[in-house]
């Protein structure tokens, strides 16, 4: 009984809530294996800061008691604290508590609704579902094969249609009628008869928690039972390829729409990540002769992600939506072909939502786990899921879900979720639910910019101020709540502190966590999403192919293997020497003010300030800093041959100062977000905009400053390799991390007794190899090979989420959703 | 309900012939011709023409190209041009197709100097595109005419004047565009296009191909994704005002760079490939140096992401003409020679059709391939020296003349895909267990769902998608097939007795593909086995990178036996080589350098980790020279030569929880080998009738082995623990 202990102390501790039904806790309770309970525990710790995750108890409450009654429970959830732009819209003629009031009091009376259809047709008129949902695409191996069933059962039930994923056909799911099947990058399980079973195909270019990142089963998953699904070795991690190798192109996309057309005569539907072109891609995916696209937004599920690639890749769906809808109703291609839209959809109100954004049917995949018992343990990678629906399949388990319960849930949820979103229609005055789609005009936003409004199509209304959603501000976060608990573990991870893989990318499953969806915000980084690239061009498989970290700087004179180094660091003595050790030894550089000891041999990676260098003329180091006041410094250094970079604070002066000595022999400039800390300090990501911006606009002879100037940028409040890669987006060369390195190690000054150098040092190296994975993962997924030459300054890649439109022109960004 | 209907759908489509020095002038109708075959890849959305002449009488003069929306703003410009100083000489006015911008203004001007034009045209395109586009300069060369549209390329030359409508005002079968125009364009440079456009709408003829500045022009396939870094590249040299597609700034960026930089062609060449740095130290140090500094100088010019470009030139002496590819070849281009011309073009379909008997060739991913009219082909593209392929053979020309009985023989010319595919199943509905296609050029989606037991004789040039999901048919292609063979087939055989280009054996499950000439980039990638399914594949010229990337199972083979008597040794295959491979083996002719095998840390990170070890006294100055001055550092001869703990450290370069261990050898076929391979080969060696000798080199020949090793199997199946109350 200990390990409901757990639980029961975590639902209540957590928001004062009460867990209604524990029977199914109890159920997973008992199942609950060893290994299991630390992860739980590691959970438990990871909720207890607010707002960090989506799928939170409210809504499981509400999921569960669908699948365990099949009737609705209430219509308008209050989710007045959350981030998420769907959250704050709202059906403008309705008042929400009165309707779920007046919704209590009548919902037995099923009468009401029965003039209601929720009926759509899919493909052109060629599919017809009772309600606009589709069961999303998730993998036989992904899942643990019984919950594959119960949902392609579930859907024959309840006249709805279920995506069957990429890991071959299951022949239990086979039987079923109503599904889709899948042809994925790695072909898992498919073949000319598969192609002819089900209603449609389904072509995934991309999914919503990780545009332009392939499919991913990792190797404990990969069972005896899933080697013959997939054909593929035991025990190896089975990982697709980022983008399909015959689709280069949306017109490659049409050849192969069309290759698998001639082949089964089937309707074909296209699913991609909301990223950054979409509306585009929608209007090139119905051109090609698809018979309907599958958005899957951010923040959307999946068995094994990157976790950087999760929490900074890719739009959530309410920001493509509308667009893509208007779009394609302005090209002519809007009728007939189908919008589905996937990604934290989470219950009636949400499908209704999306719906008067522009589409015809949603996707839920998530939301369907919940119903089944899902906990958001977010760990179904490792294969030992507590309710037992990720977890690896063999060939004598000990313990399965029960099918028939599982079908029963499933169905119980799907009715109940058609039942209230038919009352939702009725409270709209709506008889069917096609009348619903593309009314932009029932909707209202609430505490939004007008910005946001004007790519959702709907009026915005600020004069209700209930909900949260602020404008960053330019002061910082607490320290305590900027490094959370999870970017700890995270930064940890990659080290080989946590005692996981080291110098690999952290990956995670399940859920959405990310600012500013989910989280608060802490830093402008955070309000910047990174592109995902596909279907108009591939991306590229760090797994598999060459992306170039590789940075050169004053003039080709100094190369980084990455484009970081360290910025300086307040502890002393032995960690610094750790830190020149890896600079040297990976090739990258640490900017140390001092050449840290006599006996230091690394000097050669040192970046050291201008008068310890006038103390030590002989030294072999790489470049001098000078602090902008004492520029004057520059002239006794001038025949000295060696690199120097003016020091400057993250400060709105700071733009002015550049300004005045871009004539001065220099090799560029290295902004502190540290220096002079105080209230004059603005966020690092706004300076380096504007210096980069500068620089390209200023020309020194007939050539750009930027081409003659490095802009290397620092600060302690660099995390990692997402805002690397996103500083490095707004235009700097190189970027330097300090404290995310020392928290990776778990250093403690105080307990230094018991440091070990050695361990301290490998673990460094892996900590640093770990972020370049990352950063090739995040610029793989923008399908771009060469981070310094492609990347630098190339704002394109990005996108603002409902961001201050002051902040996001002077870092000129595109606002996400926008065509 | 919507009835459904498989229409032909597809690409963009790049063109371009180049004519050598004492060839004739290449006239209209070859340009129109050469990008018509592939109509299917382009769409209504836009096409265009440009012709280079270095005798069309502009020489001291520049030929002006505006589209402008009416009259009078032609008349604003002719009054910004003339208080600029510029002298018109001739001008006119003609209507195009396009909706937006429906004129064409068409003048012969004369300038002091290219840089005051050029501002000129910048403050005329930058005026003229607020609030929305009323004007747009698109070609200003002394050499140079564009002629571009909204519509097929056919359109588009009637539209812009390109060809003239016969008297009836007829235009329909490409066979009969020769007619049309009484008197033909005629050029020493012809580029074209059809366009399928992804970024940006089809309704006004500014972002139609080529883009052209001053004497540059480009045609462009794909989506550069280092769109916004090559923008600021532009911004910050002055140039300002773009209409917004990735394809125009290649345009700019080659014209500031050969205009106002005078970089050779090469050079730009080199800069806009953007060579992967870890490779350049092969070209020696000096040359990687040099190509180093023109990197870091024109940083920001460089393009990344999925394209192919043609691009034009001519200082006035020479007319030039650059194919640049990106780094993982992610779109279509080959390259043909005949003893007139020089072509480049989407799909082999294309030259084909204009000469048969040309030599034909791919370039290596991330290379450039440059030709002059005075000087011919100067860069291949390939590194190879042998670049002719077996198709080009007179011998595949004769067979495609054999004549077949008509009762099993269906002539391919003039059919879409879709109407061959459907010749093709009603044939079979009568019974045929055997068909054969005459003149096939380009038709897709060939073989794809046939019944189990049919056979396929292709002639000419099949399309892409050939064979694919095949579940048991037998195709032999008696010339050259195009991208994406075999995709997911699970049975049956495919026998191509020319090339076959990218991602042949995609997912391949089962069946034999013997190809008798070369093969492309990420040929039979994700390969795989299964029980008794155990697919071969033979390739008997050679093949490009990524071959057998993430390889779960089978045996495929590279041969090279153009080059089985060669004294000296070519690499047969190119980078990133069985990258991932699970299982499976595969065997290359000849040694490979271990640096193109898998996926590895650059160079320079390893030699800097050695010094690291260097300096800290772990391993000897001696030993750090040697390892560091080695031609082919491996994680292997690392563990051969470092001591214990530092391999130990270093390995951490190498090792990725991704990362495969493989078993890579070089040596003679052995009892074990032989007896996998010489079913297969004697199959392979029979099929294209190739001598007892050459099978008896090739059985004695060294080879590069790789195989997995796979540890596995020995694994057990997990338990899952559960706690029981």
């Amino acid at each position: 009984m200990s390990n409901f202990c757990i639980f029961s102390s975590f639902f209540v501790n957590n928001s004062q809530y009460v867990y209604k039904k524990n029977i199914i806790t109890f159920l997973y309770c008992y199942l609950l294996s060893k290994p299991i309970i630390q992860e739980v525990d590691s959970f438990v710790r990871t909720l207890n800061a607010k707002n960090t995750e989506f799928w939170n108890n409210k809504r499981i409450e509400h999921l569960r008691e669908l699948a365990l009654t099949g009737r609705s429970a209430y219509l308008w959830e209050d989710h007045s604290d959350s981030f998420r732009i769907l959250d704050r819209l709202a059906f403008s003629d309705i008042d929400s508590l009165e309707s779920n009031k007046k919704f209590l009091s009548c919902r037995d009376d099923l009468s009401l609704i029965n003039e209601i259809s929720s009926s759509v047709t899919l493909a052109y008129g060629r599919i017809g579902l009772s309600a606009p949902l589709y069961l999303g695409d998730m993998s036989f191996g992904a899942l643990s094969g019984i919950p594959n069933i119960a949902l392609a059962r579930a859907s024959d039930i309840t006249g709805v249609i279920a995506g069957t994923g990429e890991g071959g056909l299951n022949s239990d799911v086979a039987k079923c009628k109503r599904i889709t099947v899948r042809w994925a990058s790695a072909r898992f399980g498919v073949d000319i008869d598969v192609l002819k079973t089900g209603l449609g195909i389904v072509i995934k270019i991309g999914q919503g928690a990780k545009p332009g990142i392939g499919g991913h089963l990792p190797g404990p998953k990969v069972t005896k039972l899933i080697s013959k699904a997939r054909r593929i070795p035991i025990g190896k991690d089975a990982v697709s390829p980022a983008p399909h190798h015959d689709i280069y192109s949306i017109e490659d996309l049409g050849q192969r729409i069309w290759a698998l057309k001639e082949a089964t005569g089937k309707p074909v539907f296209v699913k991609v990540g909301c990223t950054n072109y979409v509306p585009y891609i929608a209007s090139g995916i119905a051109s090609m002769g698809a018979d309907g696209i599958i958005i899957d937004g951010a923040g959307a599920g999946t068995g094994a992600a990157p976790a950087v690639v999760r929490d900074n890749v890719g739009l959530p769906i309410d920001l493509a939506v509308s667009w893509v809808d208007r779009i394609l109703t302005q090209q002519n291609l809007r009728q007939g072909f189908s919008i589905i839209a996937a990604g934290t959809v989470s219950n009636a109100e949400d499908t209704a939502k999306l719906l008067a954004l522009g589409a015809d049917s949603v996707s839920i995949g998530t939301a369907t786990l919940v119903g089944l018992g899902c906990l958001m343990v977010h760990k179904c990678h490792i294969g030992f899921c507590p309710a037992l629906l990720t977890n690896k399949m063999t060939d004598n388990p000990t313990k399965i879900l029960s099918l028939s319960k599982s079908v029963e849930w499933t169905s119980n949820l799907i009715y109940g979720w058609i039942e209230e979103f038919k009352w939702i229609l009725k409270e709209l005055n709506l008889k069917s639910a096609s009348e619903l789609v593309g009314r932009r005009d029932l909707l209202r936003g609430y505490n939004m910019n007008d910005e946001t409004g004007a790519i959702l199509g709907v009026k915005i209304d600020n004069s209700v101020k209930t909900l949260i959603g602020k404008s960053p501000s330019h002061s910082f976060v607490e320290d305590d709540d900027y490094w959370t608990n999870i970017l700890q573990s995270e930064l940890r991870e990659l080290s080989g502190s946590a005692g996981r893989s080291p110098g690999e990318a952290v990956i995670t499953s399940m859920g959405s966590i990310s600012a500013p969806l989910v989280d608060t915000p802490r830093s402008i980084c955070d309000w910047l999403r990174v592109d995902g690239a596909q279907v108009t061009r591939p991306s590229i498989d760090p797994y598999r192919e060459e992306i170039e970290t590789s940075s050169y700087l004053v003039s080709g004179k100094i190369r980084l293997s990455s484009p970081i180094f360290f910025g300086r660091l307040s502890e002393q003595g032995v960690i610094r020497d750790i830190f020149s050790e890896v600079a040297y030894s990976l090739g990258l550089l640490f900017d140390s003010e001092n050449l840290l000891s006599k006996n230091n041999i690394f000097t050669h990676s040192l970046i050291i300030d201008h008068s310890e260098f006038t103390n030590n003329l002989n030294s072999n180091i790489s470049a001098i800093t000078i602090n902008y006041d004492e520029i004057d410094s520059l002239e006794r250094l001038i025949d000295k041959n060696i690199p120097v970079f003016i020091r400057l604070p993250s400060k709105e002066k700071t733009i002015d100062h550049v300004k005045s000595i871009l004539d001065y022999n220099i090799s560029g400039f290295i902004i502190d977000w540290d220096m002079d800390n105080d209230e004059t300090t603005i966020d690092l990501a706004i300076i380096t905009s504007e210096i980069d911006k500068l620089l390209r606009n200023t020309k020194i002879d007939i050539f750009p400053a930027r081409s003659k100037f490095n802009l290397l940028v620092e600060g302690s409040r660099v995390r990692g390799a997402a805002d690397i890669f996103k500083l490095i987006g707004l235009g700097a060369d190189a970027v330097g991390i300090s404290k995310s390195a020392l928290i990776s190690l778990s250093y403690d000054p105080d307990k230094s007794d018991k440091f070990d150098r050695d361990k301290a040092h490998e673990k460094l190296e892996y900590f640093i190899l770990g972020l370049q994975k990352e950063l090739k993962l995040l610029a793989g997924a923008a399908g771009i090979s060469s981070i310094q030459n492609s990347l630098t300054g190339n704002r394109e890649l990005f996108r603002s989420l409902d961001l201050d439109p002051e902040i996001r022109q002077r870092l000129d960004i595109k606002p996400g959703g926008a065509p | 309900m919507n009835k459904f209907k498989i229409v032909s759908k597809d690409d963009c489509g790049v063109f371009a012939v180049l004519r050598k020095k004492n060839s004739n002038k290449i006239s209209s109708s070859i340009a129109i011709n050469g990008i018509e075959c592939v109509r299917f890849r382009g769409s209504k959305y836009g096409a265009g023409f440009a012709c280079f002449n270095l005798d069309n009488g502009f020489t001291n003069d520049y030929y002006l190209q505006v589209f402008v929306a009416d009259k009078n703003i032609a008349n604003e410009i002719k009054n910004i041009l003339q208080d600029s100083n510029i002298i018109i000489k001739q001008e006119n006015l003609r209507n195009i197709s396009a909706i937006q911008l429906p004129l064409s203004y068409n003048l012969i001007i004369s300038a002091d100097n290219s840089l005051h034009l050029a501002k000129t045209i910048h403050d005329i395109n930058s005026k003229f595109s607020q609030p929305e586009y009323s004007a747009r300069v698109y070609s200003s060369g002394n050499y140079l005419e564009v002629y571009k549209d909204i519509g097929y390329p056919l359109d588009v030359a009637k539209s812009t004047g390109l060809i003239i409508n016969n008297s009836n005002g007829t235009i329909s079968k490409l066979k009969n565009i020769f007619g049309y125009r009484q008197k033909e364009k005629m050029g020493d440079l012809w580029l074209a296009h059809t366009r399928q456009p992804t970024n940006s709408p089809g309704s006004s003829a500014i972002w139609s191909h080529p883009f052209s500045f001053f004497n540059t022009a480009i045609v462009h396939n794909g989506d550069i994704s280092s769109f916004g870094a090559n923008i600021n590249f532009l911004n910050s040299r002055g140039i300002p005002n773009l209409v917004g597609t990735d394809s125009e700034v290649v345009s700019f960026i080659i014209d500031y760079l050969v205009r106002v930089m005078k970089l050779s062609m090469e050079e730009i060449g080199l800069i806009l490939s953007n060579p992967y740095d870890r490779f350049l130290y092969r070209m020696g140090k000096d040359k990687s140096k040099k190509i180093r500094d023109l990197l870091y100088k024109y940083q920001g010019s460089q393009l990344d992401g999925p394209f192919t470009i043609l691009a034009g030139y001519s200082d006035g002496e020479d007319v030039y003409l650059l194919s640049i590819i990106d780094r993982s070849k992610f779109r279509p281009i080959v390259i043909g020679e005949d003893q007139n011309y020089i072509y480049m073009a989407s799909e082999e379909c294309q030259i084909r059709l204009l000469s048969p008997n040309s030599i034909i060739w791919t370039p290596e991913p991330g290379k450039f391939v440059l030709a002059s009219m005075n000087h011919g082909i100067i860069e291949s593209g390939r590194t190879s020296e042998i670049i002719v392929n077996s198709a080009s053979k007179n011998e595949l020309i004769q067979i495609q003349k054999i004549t077949h009985s008509s009762k099993n023989m269906i002539n391919a010319v003039d059919l879409s895909s879709y109407e061959l595919n459907r010749q093709i199943k009603i044939k079979l509905s009568d019974n045929e267990k055997s068909i054969s296609l005459l003149n096939v050029r380009g038709q897709r989606y060939l073989g794809v769902d046939l019944p189990k037991g049919t056979k396929l004789h292709v002639y000419g040039t099949p399309g892409n998608c050939l064979a694919n999901f095949n579940k048991g048919t037998e195709i032999c292609v008696y010339g050259s097939a195009e991208d994406n063979v075999a995709d997911t087939m699970y049975e049956g055989k495919i026998i191509i007795h020319g090339d076959s280009r990218d991602v042949i054996g995609y997912a391949l499950q089962g069946g034999k593909i013997f190809v008798k000439g070369n093969v492309g980039n990420r040929a039979f990638i994700l390969m795989r086995e299964y029980e008794e399914s155990r697919p071969v594949v033979i390739v008997g010229g050679r093949a490009d990178d990524y071959f057998g990337e993430y390889m779960a199972g089978g045996l495929a083979m590279v041969l090279g036996i153009d080059s089985i008597d060669s004294v000296n040794e070519e690499q047969l295959v190119g980078n990133f080589l069985a990258t991932g491979m699970l299982r499976g083996s595969i065997y290359i002719r000849g040694k490979i350098n271990s640096d193109s095998i898998g996926l590895k840390p650059p160079i320079q990170d390893i030699i800097r980790y050695l010094e690291y070890l260097n300096s800290k006294g772990i391993i000897t100055d001696v030993l750090f020279k040697k390892i560091s001055s080695s031609s082919d550092i491996n994680l292997e001869i690392l563990k051969e030569l470092l001591p214990e703990n530092a391999f130990y450290f270093i390995k951490k370069l190498f090792l990725s929880k991704y990362s495969v261990k493989l078993s890579i050898e070089y040596r003679k076929l052995n009892d074990f080998d032989r007896k996998i391979i010489e079913p297969n080969l004697k199959e392979f060696v029979s099929c294209f009738n190739l001598s007892s000798e050459i099978h008896n080199k090739i059985l004695n020949s060294h080879y590069t082995i790789i195989s997995s090793i796979d540890k596995s199997k020995e694994l057990q199946s997990p338990t899952v623990n559960v706690i029981e109350e």
